[in-house]
């Protein structure tokens, strides 16, 4: 048996939800200890639109859920500043749409308080150049963009920092229960195959998708819909507003800018299997042909890549809908002694994104309530550090574009970075497309050495443009062998999984440029490199 | 009008046009982008990024009609030309040789500058990078090639350019900066001193990125090779890359000396045939549309990758001349006067996005000799 960590409470899954309910146990001064199976964000947290809920999609079938949009949606934007754009969104009637909804939908959100506001179509269509020209109607809602990476990123940071502690790479291999109630879980270190026991007062199960298999090893009964969605991103940004379509929500629908790019979905098929991110060509031509109602020249744009998530959608009783789409995108908090009679452990699920912080909140109440602490939620008020930092990088000698990303970026760590651009070729631009140094990738390695290509991905953008990391990935790996922040075979080991991740998102897309960009992955990496197909374990 | 109007200017391009001007036909070359040659390493392997001699190559590509003769005067041709260039190429498609890149890996390779040597089992080797450089870390490559050659002893050094850039540097930077005397001597200044301070024991093999000088490479290899005491090479990588480039410039200078009329910055939009074939090429540059006329056409637009062929959803397209092309990038109604080179001529011939710089040549060859023996026969001579 390795070694043994005692808290009060384990949270299970690094996504949004988990993040939340992190922080908010520790602004609430309760001990606890996130556990997730690969990186933060790893499932659906970073598989999604990145969109900022107004609830004016789920007005006409989910008050509810539009109620907690709405709200959620107002206190995102004060106390996640960073990660968010506030840009605005369209609704916008085509002339396939039904006329019947539009009364539907305005007096639905006129009831859940969502500010509406009509927009001429001559000027949506100024604002939003690439828009249908036969647009009927367009509205205006507060709809925003969220910068998933770095949200999850920045909570879980903004936790740590009030005293909790995350372990990533850490899969629950074993939920440990006595007489009927559970006292902690048996997780895997994913780079070392070390395990080690956390006992803990409660354990929150908010592993998403993965939440069934977390309740199996608790042996007890969960359904979860998992409703999988497949995205596409191109390669620049198209709007500068999110755009809906005005009907009842649908496939391809929604189209919501993030930086420098435009993410375009989403589908929902249920799939059994929570790692199943698979990938269809048709599903993508499917999701094409109803987009172009919306952007009519959307097949003369380039795409870069394709995504794909699942909705941990959640309903006590059994439905049949292989959509998904009628299954509430209500919050389901399970106190599993009352529902299952196993003390210590609860699970959160359902929910979206936008309601993150409202389901960790309920969740946490919960947890207090069984522990007998009474603190007071402050999650609704507390700011998580903004990214900002202009204050930084006016005297350091480096690449003008590279120094606006990080005054918009760097955020907390803006110090340290500043400090670092000072040493020998620390200020080298790694990656173009996203303006990425040395410095700045140095400041996400964690202290312990660990190096991959994927985590550093999420946290500076490295290989996110055009390229997909065609030159980075290289570069990058390269130079964390030269630092010593890598050996040869931690930096070969990676660059292959990444190289082999970015070409997964690619090949489904893959026509015109983004074919062309492939092959030239390809040559640039088995020709001019000499790299030969690996056989690695992927991590 | 010309007698032969080729269209691309990647090595296949290149190499047809230089080849069919030599056969006294008035050419032109229509290119729209500035070729493959300069995003490639330079040097001319069978298979691209896999192993494999003359055997498996020749199985790949489905060549078995193709005589040992045309193969070895192809390469022979391609050999006196670079020569005549002032930048030979040696080695041989029978003995390939095993040569380190700028990741440290090695790869097999038929034909390659005389800036590059090939890599040995034994012995010791110290791998030099330039600060300036991102795309060439010695340490990196070190841990790499370690791999492949357990039995070398590799030591690394890093110096510096003493130039400043906040652009990313790469090797051809490098190289058009060690084309000036006062930055070679530099270099060479502290290769030596760290040599002496570090007590690093004279190597049989200085591994270098491909940035040994541009115009003067001659006098840069000459200078490293004699004042460092050992053999010096260049380890080709991320591109762009030395060794290509200088191979590109030269060409494009030759065809230009010989005389044939480039069409730079054009895209062919459209063309009109008769019943023999193509009659002309409607060519677009930034300020007018005309026509070229031509007795025969070179088809040498590339593959995916050189943007020849286009996946589109509906299927393969050729795009210069907007020709239908099956699934595997074949030109299903090929006009009878239209000749594809290289990487045009369909995915068969393509692995890892190109076909390799010992298939561009001998297709080329092969073409234009085809093209004149029609010519003879079809009576449309002119000299």
């Amino acid at each position: 048996m390795g070694q043994i960590i005692e808290t009060d409470v384990v949270v299970i899954g690094g996504g949004m939800t988990g993040a939340g309910v992190l922080r908010d146990l520790a602004l609430r001064g309760i001990k606890a200890i996130l556990v997730e199976q690969q990186d933060l964000g790893h499932g659906t947290s970073t598989r999604n639109h990145g969109l900022l809920h107004s609830g004016a999609r789920y007005a006409v079938r989910d008050e509810e859920a539009a109620i907690e949009s709405y709200r959620e949606n107002l206190i995102l934007k004060k106390t996640v500043p960073g990660s968010i754009e506030q840009t605005g969104g369209f609704f916008v009637k085509v002339p396939e749409d039904d006329d019947s909804y539009i009364q539907k939908w305005l007096s639905a959100c006129a009831k859940v308080g969502i500010p509406v506001e009509e927009i001429p179509v001559t000027l949506a269509l100024q604002q939003e150049p690439f828009l249908n020209k036969d647009a009927q109607v367009v509205y205006r809602v507060p709809d925003g963009a969220v910068d998933c990476f770095t949200m999850v990123v920045d909570v879980v940071a903004d936790a740590v920092n009030h005293g909790a502690k995350a372990l990533t790479y850490h899969e629950v291999v074993d939920v440990i229960t006595e007489q009927n109630r559970v006292t902690g879980v048996r997780v895997r270190d994913g780079f070392t195959g070390e395990e080690k026991v956390i006992l803990a007062e409660l354990v929150v199960n908010a592993s998403g998708p993965w939440g069934a298999k977390i309740a199996e090893l608790a042996g007890i009964p969960l359904r979860m819909i998992n409703n999988k969605g497949m995205l596409a991103i191109f390669n620049h940004r198209i709007n500068k507003q999110v755009i809906n379509r005005l009907r009842m929500p649908g496939d391809a629908d929604i189209f919501v800018p993030a930086h420098n790019v435009t993410i375009f979905g989403t589908t929902g098929i249920n799939v059994e299997d929570p790692n199943d991110f698979s990938l269809h060509r048709q599903e993508l031509e499917g999701m094409l042909a109803e987009g172009k109602k919306l952007i009519p020249s959307i097949n003369e744009l380039r795409l870069i890549r394709a995504f794909s998530g699942s909705r941990p959608l959640y309903q006590e009783s059994t439905v049949s809908d292989a959509s998904g789409r009628n299954v509430t995108r209500g919050i389901a908090l399970l106190d599993h002694l009352k529902r299952d009679g196993l003390d210590g452990l609860v699970t959160i699920t359902g929910g979206k994104l936008t309601t993150f912080r409202y389901m960790a909140e309920r969740t946490v109440d919960l947890v207090g309530e069984k522990l007998g602490i009474k603190a007071a939620c402050t999650t609704d008020q507390e700011r998580v550090p903004h990214r900002k930092a202009e204050e930084f990088f006016k005297d350091v000698d480096m690449a003008p574009a590279a120094r606006h990303k990080l005054s918009h970026w760097a955020g907390t760590k803006a110090a340290e970075i500043e400090l670092s651009l000072k040493e020998k070729a620390a200020n080298f631009v790694v990656c173009e497309c996203e303006q990425v140094t040395w410095a700045e990738i140095e400041s996400v390695i964690p202290a312990e050495g660990r190096f991959h290509l994927g985590d550093i991905r999420r946290r500076t953008r490295l290989g996110m443009g055009p390229c997909q990391g065609t030159f980075c990935n290289h570069r990058a790996a390269a130079l964390a062998v030269e630092k010593g922040k890598a050996t040869s075979d931690e930096a070969e080991r990676s660059l292959h999984h990444a190289v082999f991740e970015r070409k997964k998102g690619m090949d489904v897309v893959a026509t015109g440029e983004t074919a062309k960009q492939m092959q030239l992955m390809d040559t640039i990496y088995r020709v001019s490199l000499g790299f030969r197909e690996g056989d690695y374990q992927h991590v | 009008m010309y007698d032969v109007v080729v269209i691309g200017q990647g090595l296949s391009g290149m190499l047809s046009a230089i080849w069919a001007k030599e056969h006294g036909y008035r050419t032109a070359l229509v290119a729209t982008g500035s070729g493959k040659i300069m995003q490639s390493t330079g040097v001319l392997d069978l298979i691209p990024g896999a192993d494999g001699g003359l055997k498996e190559w020749s199985e790949l590509y489905q060549l078995a009609a193709i005589e040992q003769s045309q193969l070895t005067g192809a390469m022979e041709q391609f050999k006196i030309l670079t020569k005549r260039l002032g930048y030979p190429y040696k080695g041989d498609i029978e003995h390939l040789v095993p040569i380190v890149m700028g990741s440290g890996h090695i790869k097999e390779t038929a034909l390659y500058p005389e800036t590059i040597s090939p890599i040995k089992e034994h012995g010791q080797v110290v791998i030099v990078g330039f600060d300036e450089v991102i795309d060439f870390q010695p340490a990196y490559i070190k841990g790499n090639l370690q791999k492949a050659r357990p039995q070398l002893s590799i030591a690394t050094i890093e110096i510096s350019l003493g130039k400043q850039s906040q652009r990313t540097m790469t090797q051809l930077d490098a190289a058009r900066l060690l084309d000036k005397k006062e930055n070679l001597d530099y270099c060479i200044k502290q290769i030596k001193q760290q040599m002496t301070v570090r007590e690093i024991s004279q190597p049989d093999l200085f591994i270098f990125p491909a940035s040994l000088g541009v115009e003067n490479w001659k006098y840069t290899l000459e200078q490293f090779t004699k004042e460092l005491g050992a053999i010096v090479t260049e380890a080709p990588g991320m591109p762009p890359n030395t060794t290509a480039i200088r191979l590109h410039e030269r060409l494009k200078k030759e065809a230009v000396k010989l005389g044939v009329r480039f069409y730079v910055d054009t895209t062919v939009v459209g063309c009109k045939m008769d019943r023999a074939g193509i009659e002309s090429l409607t060519i677009k540059t930034s300020n007018h549309t005309t026509d070229i006329s031509g007795k025969q056409f070179i088809l040498a637009t590339g593959g995916i990758l050189g943007g020849g062929l286009e996946v589109t959803s509906d299927g393969v397209k050729e795009t210069a001349l907007e020709l239908d092309a099956d699934e595997n990038g074949n030109i299903i109604h090929c006009p009878e006067n239209l000749y594809p080179v290289g990487a045009s001529r369909g995915f068969s011939v393509t692995h890892n996005g190109i076909t390799g710089g010992v298939y561009s040549v001998l297709s080329s060859h092969e073409m234009v000799d085809k093209l004149h023996q029609q010519a003879i026969i079809g009576g449309i001579r002119s000299a």
